[in-house]
């Protein structure tokens, strides 16, 4: 998969919808935390190194790819959890979807940046395809591109929410945050969203054909500003 | 080994930091491509620390749906502290990188 073109209404758009984050979390009364940074090995030097936007752009434009660490595999996993049940590691943006035996399928991630992590035990309750993204009403006050998609904007390639859709439930009540795709997988392996958790397409495509309304979902993240379901 | 004179050290001084470097950087083995990334804090595996807050929920009675790993750190050895929480009662885990916990107290 290339790189998705970037141009300014979509770059309007991602600035929108982070502010309308900080928006929300001043409203929740969610405070700022640091939580860790994403380094990754550099084969020529031997040495750790920040692997921050702009790396990442650069490999993705390089590779068509993410690294090999963010990329689907199957790992060993032991763990007393159902099969059916996914583990999010926010720190280490990976993914876990419990298979048993000592197995899980891995995916990397885009979690929350700074200020916007959260942690807890929620559940899938409802799973869309190709959602409708629908801007917040202060989005739509401030930015006049985005007044023709006050009434929701119609799935697709461009729509922020990507191919698929898991919606987060505490009990009966949507948490406002979804495990969704996205048309930046650049972005895989960042802090760079307003709480969600980011795949790219073909692996949220792949989760959602795996997991059923109600399955478990424990977020691991430390420096979380925010706990759901604990 | 490398250095055999002490007049000639401060000569060879970088040649013998660079070769000392990397010396180093041979005895120093490659993560694998799956295990090139990390995050800066070194947190504990996922695995390791749901491992303790179903230790932790035996031991101490608490609801299994309710025990969550909070905060972790990696120790000498290949062991890790976590911390868990569970309705605002914090207990403390130290457990190696088999899964086996070596400790849990409530702090």
């Amino acid at each position: 998969m290339k790189p998705v073109s970037r141009f300014p209404y979509r770059t309007r758009l991602i600035a929108g919808i982070s502010a309308a984050g900080v928006l929300l979390g001043s409203l929740v009364g969610i405070s700022l935390a640091q939580v860790p940074k994403t380094q990754i090995y550099d084969t020529k030097t031997r040495t750790w190194i920040a692997y921050d936007s702009r790396k990442a752009r650069k490999y993705y434009a390089a590779n068509g790819q993410v690294p090999e660490a963010f990329r689907k595999q199957v790992v060993v996993f032991r763990t007393a959890e159902k099969p059916g049940t996914i583990i999010i590691d926010g720190n280490q943006h990976f993914l876990y979807l419990v298979k048993g035996a000592g197995q899980a399928v891995r995916y990397g991630i885009g979690v929350g940046r700074d200020g916007f992590g959260w942690a807890g035990i929620v559940r899938v309750g409802r799973i869309a395809e190709w959602p409708t993204w629908t801007p917040p009403a202060e989005m739509v006050a401030r930015d006049p591109n985005a007044v023709k998609f006050a009434g929701g904007m119609p799935g697709g390639p461009d729509n922020p929410l990507g191919a698929r859709a898991l919606y987060l439930y505490e009990g009966d009540q949507d948490t406002i945050y979804r495990i969704h795709g996205t048309p930046e997988p650049w972005s895989i392996g960042l802090n760079v969203s307003s709480g969600c958790i980011r795949m790219n397409n073909d692996d949220i495509v792949d989760l959602a054909s795996q997991i059923e309304v109600g399955a478990k979902v424990i977020v691991l993240m430390q420096g979380a500003s925010l706990y759901k379901g604990v | 080994m490398l250095c055999t004179s002490g007049t000639k050290v401060g000569k060879k001084l970088p040649l013998l930091l660079a070769a000392g470097s990397l010396a180093l950087a041979g005895c120093v083995s490659s993560p694998t491509p799956e295990n090139m990334a990390r995050n800066t804090m070194q947190t504990a595996p996922a695995d390791l620390q749901l491992a303790c807050a179903t230790a932790a929920s035996t031991k101490f009675g608490a609801d299994h749906a309710s025990v969550l790993p909070v905060s972790s750190s990696a120790l000498d050895g290949g062991k890790y502290q976590i911390i868990l929480e569970a309705k605002g009662q914090r207990s403390t885990c130290l457990i190696d990188s088999t899964g086996q916990v070596l400790s849990l107290e409530k702090v």
